[in-house]
């Protein structure tokens, strides 16, 4: 069949066909080609992963509540349900293995293990109860800073008293911080003693080859909502460079200061009003003077701003 | 389990039928292939149904993912879009979209996980925007035309009015400039690894 056509012509389809322009006769015959065309395989499998970053550029939208649960005991549960021969067409060939319109029936019985309903069903329970199943340090801090928060709050009494109980389970495992968060709250709110630091969410290493801890801290008292965040083991510091923490929601980041390190150790407080923001990051800047982050992430954490 | 799973082992365990690996595949790319479909379909629920289906797809095919064909999340990418693009076509002739939809969408949003893949996504999701912004308009206009919203070349020459030479020539170009300026990060790896 590649007799049929010229290289050049195949050639230059590749960037059409990888992009999904390609109705199904052009692309039947592209593919056709390209199992005879080193070239042209190749060409295709070089611009697949630049591909793979289009879907990048989409606003994020927030899934719908429950959509994990329902997804999973959908998969898990009844896969037999699945697949559309149509919807594999435009598929790139080298990808297109991957999307048989039917379910091996050995396959559709496996998925209908009890255990993997199980889990679902475990799953299902954790999330009904307000909390989607992550991490076990995220939750485990976010349900100290939810628990502490609750109790100062006075526990929001009333209707919310039920959703507390439900939550019991998790709180448990977070006892011991809340402990410790109540002590610290408490301290911050006696401005002689100053803002005692402790656990609340762990910061995590970026990349692998990052060494440096830390920990952020949200304190919420009557001036207000409070970040806290300590760090250890942090790069050594070149010319005008600076750590800087960002609070994120989505794509946007707001600016919650810069530092700089003593020995690899450093930390900052800034109050803030709340945003709704679910991340705290820090960055090594080329100084201190940024309003967006230029440079790469160090440490980041989930963190739950009820605004 | 570790943030930095290899894609390649959670898959292989996906193949064994390992629930956990699922949930962990379905965590790392929950947003990101939700994000994407809706921009396609436009609609949340159909949006829902194309998430399900891509992890019916990864739930019973993991076996025939090779990592030499391409990222895990370039992978899913695709079948994303096949899926949606092929609901879009389905459901042209009724009307999509929903107009509260993006109103609901932000109501009640679950919470985040894999942080540290989130805040590097976000860092990559910057790249791409900078690459596809430096694109010229009419570039920008067939990616859109033929990637989002699912359409074929000869569509978009109708479409527009343009010759379909002119179509071809606008894609290859973008691609190649988008290939330039992106080619580092796709050596590097990107947030997902």
């Amino acid at each position: 069949m590649s007799n049929d056509y010229k290289k050049s012509d195949m050639m230059d389809m590749v960037e059409m066909y990888v992009l999904g322009g390609l109705d199904r006769e052009e692309k039947e015959r592209f593919e056709a080609y390209m199992t005879q065309d080193d070239d042209c395989r190749t060409a295709v499998e070089e611009l697949l992963d630049i591909i793979g970053f289009l879907p990048l550029t989409s606003e994020i939208v927030e899934p719908p509540q429950g959509m994990r649960n329902r997804v999973l005991e959908r998969v898990l549960g009844s896969s037999n349900e699945a697949g559309s021969s149509s919807a594999a067409e435009g598929t790139p060939m080298a990808y297109r293995d991957a999307v048989p319109s039917t379910i091996p029936a050995a396959i559709q019985k496996e998925a209908a293990r009890p255990s993997t309903a199980a889990s679902v069903a475990q799953d299902r329970q954790r999330s009904d109860s307000g909390a989607k199943p992550k991490a076990g340090i995220f939750w485990r801090a976010t349900a100290a800073i939810t628990a502490a928060a609750a109790i100062i709050a006075g526990l929001y009494a009333g209707n919310l008293q039920g959703q507390v109980q439900d939550l019991q389970q998790q709180l448990a495992i977070a006892d011991s911080q809340k402990d410790s968060l109540q002590g610290q709250l408490a301290t911050v709110s006696m401005p002689t003693q100053g803002a005692r630091v402790d656990e609340a969410v762990k910061l995590s290493p970026a990349a692998k080859d990052i060494v440096a801890q830390g920990l952020a801290t949200i304190v919420i008292d009557d001036k207000g909502t409070h970040l806290l965040v300590q760090a250890d083991n942090l790069p050594k510091l070149q010319g005008k460079q600076a750590f800087q923490v960002w609070l994120i929601k989505g794509d946007v980041k707001q600016s919650a200061g810069t530092f700089w390190a003593s020995n690899g150790k450093g930390a900052m407080y800034y109050t803030f009003e709340p945003e709704g923001y679910d991340t705290v990051a820090i960055t090594l800047e080329p100084d201190e003077k940024g309003s967006q982050p230029r440079g790469p992430v160090i440490l980041a954490a989930s963190i739950q701003d009820q605004g | 389990m570790n943030d930095i799973t290899d894609d390649r082992e959670l898959m292989r365990r996906i193949a064994e039928k390992d629930t956990d690996a699922l949930e962990h595949v379905y965590d790392r790319y929950e947003r990101a292939v939700y994000s994407f479909a809706y921009r396609i379909v436009h609609d949340t629920m159909t949006a829902e149904e194309v998430v399900q289906e891509l992890f019916l797809r990864v739930w019973n095919n993991a076996e025939r993912y090779d990592r030499s064909q391409g990222k895990l999340s370039t992978w899913m990418f695709t079948i994303t879009r096949n899926i949606a693009v092929d609901m879009l076509r389905r459901k042209a002739s009724r009307a999509t979209t929903d107009p509260s939809g993006d109103e609901a969408l932000q109501v009640l949003p679950d919470t985040k996980t894999n942080v540290q893949e989130q805040v590097s996504l976000n860092w990559e999701r910057e790249r791409i925007r900078e690459a596809m912004m430096e694109l010229r308009e009419e570039q920008q206009q067939v990616i859109e035309s033929i990637y989002f919203q699912g359409l074929t070349q000869h569509e978009v020459s109708e479409k527009f009015s343009i010759p379909l030479g002119t179509v071809k020539s606008r894609v290859r170009l973008a691609i190649r400039q988008l290939h330039n300026k992106l080619a580092e990060a796709v050596k590097g790896g990107n947030a997902y690894e």
